[in-house]
């Protein structure tokens, strides 16, 4: 892939908890405006990889960053770089929905306004909730709390939270674990609908989600000594029906996982 | 289902344990509240009849009769105001510090055990620390100041543990989603964890300095002082407060201060339960505000 297209790169990148290594030597670009997904079984590092992207396991005591994470040009860990630019620009989306405790509106509201963007809130609100095939359903209730709003609702204003940014990149830890089937589907068409527009990260445990919503996708399993590594990397059509590697076919085809 | 006589016996055994355990259980919750009743209608008898506006607005006097409580009540309303005033702040910082900036570490757990221990450290300590501090070595003299001063001390550790303890219950979700967004620390504490901890912060600093109020042991080491025959006007002036006027009458031979000491009693429960009832009040609207 050429250097231009790539909206994140990783280069040799490891990650420490403290002594424990969770992320051995991931090299990997990921496309400008596509869906990427981390795919992989439980623990082995799917979700610690995607905070790397936006530092939030800066957040974690004793986590260390080893090799590069390419941003834009740039290596997001060198030292002059702020975490909190970082997440300006690269959304992040988990895996409980968690609204603030505060209306629909101050909720997508939120990013603009502690990142000093108060002009036209309404308008950029607006803007952010029908991005995320929210608006219809909550532009009446816009003042009353998020919390009242069911689960699948609560994602896509989370999903509109991130959006009201205008981020580069958006990076989803299993957006649907905790949600129903027909509040996933309209997460997964949403997904896909932003793609094109936004690079989108999502780690999924779900093989056929990540079959349906992704461009690319990424394998990783851990290593004898429990560190995560990048079995397999590519493009989501060719790793599902000819994965390169056995590891890759095993799990796809569920021998183990 | 099983029909065997040795479950069966068993289970009646089980059960009765059961209920006596529910019945003892019971006993428990009403030998307090008998106990707080009994309290209550003694107090009530012996000070009701006394308890009149002429009480609130006298000095204290020689004569039963004309004895009031007007300078021991302002002085307890000086120093719980000014006791709020330095504990709050002070209090609610040191629990921000410790809950959302202060790193895991050797200091940090040095500090929280000592925060813990001095929550337990008896007042009358605390009076004297205030005395030697306060009214000597600062030569602040037996002021509402060294008072409300000591009364900091004192209600500080308490206010600490209970404001981390509201901050702590806020979800970690929350300050990820934020920061997540871009929001600094300073932003991530003022708009998710203060909003969410308020309603308990509030609760338990109100409550910790309800507890103060009450106090009569660090205020005697601090003011000591009864026949006080003014209202302090300044925070320089020297004052009295309800817990050291009632110990005062109950000391005393005749059965009127008995009586004097009982409507003192209701007048520093009025005080105490007016405050706690503003801890409710506040929790309530902060709570619904939230939520909204």
């Amino acid at each position: 892939m050429a250097d231009g297209v790539a909206a994140l790169e990783t280069r040799n990148l490891e990650l420490w908890y403290g002594g424990f290594r969770a992320l051995r030597d991931i090299s990997m670009a990921i496309p400008r405006t596509q869906v990427t997904a981390i795919i992989g079984p439980s623990g082995c590092g799917k979700s610690s990889l995607l905070r790397c992207f936006n530092r939030m396991n800066d957040l974690i005591p004793g986590a260390r960053v080893v090799g590069e994470v390419l941003f834009d040009g740039r290596n997001i860990y060198d030292a002059g770089v702020d975490a909190t630019e970082i997440r300006y620009r690269i959304g992040m989306v988990f895996q409980k929905p968690n609204p603030f405790p505060k209306s629909v509106f101050d909720n997508v509201a939120f990013g603009p306004r502690v990142n000093g963007m108060d002009d036209n809130l309404e308008e950029m609100v607006e803007r952010a909730l029908h991005r995320a095939a929210l608006w219809d359903e909550v532009k009446d209730r816009l003042r009353r709390s998020a919390t009242e709003l069911s689960g699948g609702q609560q994602q896509r204003l989370c999903i509109a939270r991130a959006l009201a940014l205008e981020p580069e990149v958006i990076l989803m830890d299993e957006p649907c674990s905790a949600l129903d089937p027909a509040a996933t589907l309209k997460i997964e068409d949403l997904m896909r609908s932003l793609a094109g527009d936004y690079t989108i990260v999502i780690v999924t445990h779900n093989m056929q989600q990540a079959a349906r919503v992704s461009d690319m996708a990424a394998f990783l399993m851990m290593e004898e000594d429990r560190a995560g590594i990048l079995v397999e990397y590519g493009p989501t059509s060719r790793l599902f029906t000819n994965p390169k590697d056995k590891r890759t076919e095993d799990y796809i085809t569920g021998r183990f996982g | 289902m099983k029909k065997d006589p040795a479950f069966r016996q068993q289970l009646r055994t089980r059960q009765l344990r059961g209920r006596s355990f529910s019945v003892l259980f019971l006993m428990a919750t009403l030998t307090g509240i008998l106990v707080l009743t009994v309290l209550l209608v003694d107090v009530l008898r012996d000070g009701i009849g006394w308890l009149d506006w002429q009480f609130i607005t006298s000095y204290p006097s020689r004569k039963p009769d004309e004895a009031g409580v007007l300078s021991a009540l302002f002085g307890t309303l000086w120093v719980m105001v000014l006791t709020a005033l330095f504990s709050l702040p002070v209090g609610v910082g040191t629990a921000i510090y410790l809950e959302e900036y202060a790193p895991d570490n050797r200091l940090r757990r040095l500090i929280q055990t000592n925060i813990n221990n001095l929550a337990g450290v008896p007042s009358i300590v605390y009076g004297l620390l205030g005395l030697s501090l306060f009214v000597q070595a600062l030569a602040l003299g037996r002021s509402v100041l060294a008072g409300a001063l000591t009364m900091t001390l004192m209600s500080l550790p308490v206010i600490i543990i209970a404001a981390q303890e509201a901050i702590r219950s806020v979800p970690q979700a929350h300050r990820l989603g934020a920061y997540a967004l871009g929001a600094t620390c300073w932003q991530v504490v003022r708009h998710i964890v203060l909003p969410s901890a308020l309603p308990g912060v509030l609760t338990g600093s109100i409550l910790a300095m309800s507890r103060a109020i009450g106090e009569a042991a660090p205020m005697i080491a601090i003011s000591a002082l009864v026949y006080l025959t003014f209202i302090p006007t300044s925070i320089m002036d020297r004052f009295t407060v309800l817990p050291i006027q009632i110990f005062n009458w109950v000391s005393r031979p005749q059965a009127e201060f008995g009586n004097l000491a009982a409507a003192g009693i209701i007048v520093l429960l009025v005080v105490l339960l007016s405050m706690n009832a503003t801890a409710i009040i506040l929790r309530n609207r902060y709570q619904r505000r939230t939520e909204e």
